[in-house]
């Protein structure tokens, strides 16, 4: 009963910790039954972007864990990737395995902000450039890029509302695009503008929810498209806004 | 004169994809391969539009290079190919057409929005189909090997 008890609890924190970074439906849900398999008995699982469940067949007992939070952290599946195959190559035991993962969770890798800044703003002038705009326009895309992502990270400190980030971001991006342009410094806004929103295009959510669908999990595919659209349609309106300020 | 635009459109392809891939929070010592995927994906991508073979299919082709080098990275070096084919598809993703979709319809020509919007649903399927084919591919390969073994 013990054991039961443990495994149940182990599988449903994997799964959690997988969901809550950023992994797909489909290897939160393997990873889950194979873990749940090691013991000879046959796990089911049922996960969605909301919720992780798991029972075994032949007892009574189900857990539940409920995730709220969802940001990307591909590391930490990294991690627990490992620890997981660790665990059924036989290197480590379940509490162990339950453990690690729990501290993995606790200790995330992050960067600091003036590092992650300054990535936002070199990846926003490389882009620009390669979706077609001008080598002159480089650092003016740089230097909106990375006040663009200030904006979007204070957002998600301090005003702490979903969806928000993304449009008080691309709201930046636009007025200050459109004010660099009105005194000449920048000649292709468009490109300008893509460049810059790009670190904010939900790529991953996009091709996790077409990949989801694909497995046959409809109601998380579903719900991530859904989720996609919410932000493109922020990230959006946010342009407009500034489009319609400033003209 | 091409080998210098295809250089210079490698190099920004790597530095954007193993960028964003820091972003995302992938181990820094893992970053550059990411970039590769990414690198790799957009060259096809630059190569077979110029060559003229449209949107949606360069679009299907470039994310099946990005996959197939996602799967290598991931078998070789134990880990999820989610690490390396998210940050690969990002030049690919359709940022432009969302982008013209908007200021076409905030601008009132609804006829030229509609077009966009349409565009930037056919590039992202056309994206998830080429990782999907690779899978397909793939899959199907090892099960052939494994019959015949």
């Amino acid at each position: 009963m013990e054991n039961t008890s443990l495994l149940l609890e182990t599988c449903a924190v994997v799964g959690q910790v997988m969901l809550e970074n950023g992994a797909e439906m489909y290897r939160v849900e393997d990873t889950m039954n194979r873990i749940a398999g090691e013991t000879g008995s046959v796990g089911v699982s049922f996960v969605t972007p909301t919720i992780v469940m798991i029972g075994l067949e032949e007892t009574e007992h189900v857990k539940m864990k409920r995730v709220t939070d969802r940001t990307t952290n591909l590391s930490v599946v990294q991690l627990v990737n490992t620890y997981s195959r660790e665990y059924t190559e036989g290197k480590i035991n379940l509490g162990q395995l339950l453990k690690k993962v729990k501290e993995v969770n606790q200790h995330k890798m992050t960067l600091s902000t003036w590092l992650k800044i300054l990535i936002a703003a070199v990846v926003s002038g490389s882009l620009m450039i390669v979706l077609g705009g001008a080598w002159s326009d480089f650092f003016v895309t740089c230097f909106i890029g990375g006040v663009g992502y200030s904006v979007y990270l204070l957002s998600q400190r301090f005003l702490r509302l979903k969806y928000f980030d993304e449009f008080i971001a691309a709201f930046c991006i636009g007025l200050l695009t459109l004010f660099f342009a009105k005194i000449g410094i920048g000649h292709t806004t468009d490109h300008m503008i893509i460049g810059s929103i790009m670190p904010y295009v939900p790529g991953l959510a996009l091709t996790n929810s077409i990949r989801d669908l694909q497995q046959g999990h409809l109601l998380s595919g579903i719900s991530r498209g859904v989720e996609v659209i919410i932000i493109a349609a922020m990230l959006a309106i946010g342009i407009a806004v500034a489009f319609r300020l400033a003209l | 004169m091409i080998l210098l635009k295809l250089l210079e459109q490698s190099f920004l392809g790597f530095i954007s994809s193993a960028g964003f891939s820091i972003l995302l929070l992938v181990p820094i010592k893992l970053a550059p391969y990411a970039g590769v995927s990414g690198m790799v994906g957009w060259v096809v991508y630059f190569v077979s539009t110029k060559l003229g073979l449209g949107v949606y299919f360069s679009n299907l082709l470039a994310a099946f290079f990005i996959e197939a080098i996602s799967m290598y990275y991931a078998r070789h070096k134990k880990c999820p190919a989610t690490l390396f084919n998210i940050p690969g598809i990002v030049p690919l993703v359709p940022g432009a057409a969302t982008y013209y979709m908007t200021y076409h319809l905030v601008m009132g020509s609804y006829l030229k929005g509609m077009y966009f919007m349409i565009r930037a649903g056919g590039i992202a399927v056309a994206i998830a189909a080429g990782l999907i084919l690779y899978d397909a591919c793939h899959r199907f390969y090892f099960r052939l090997r494994a019959k015949k073994l």
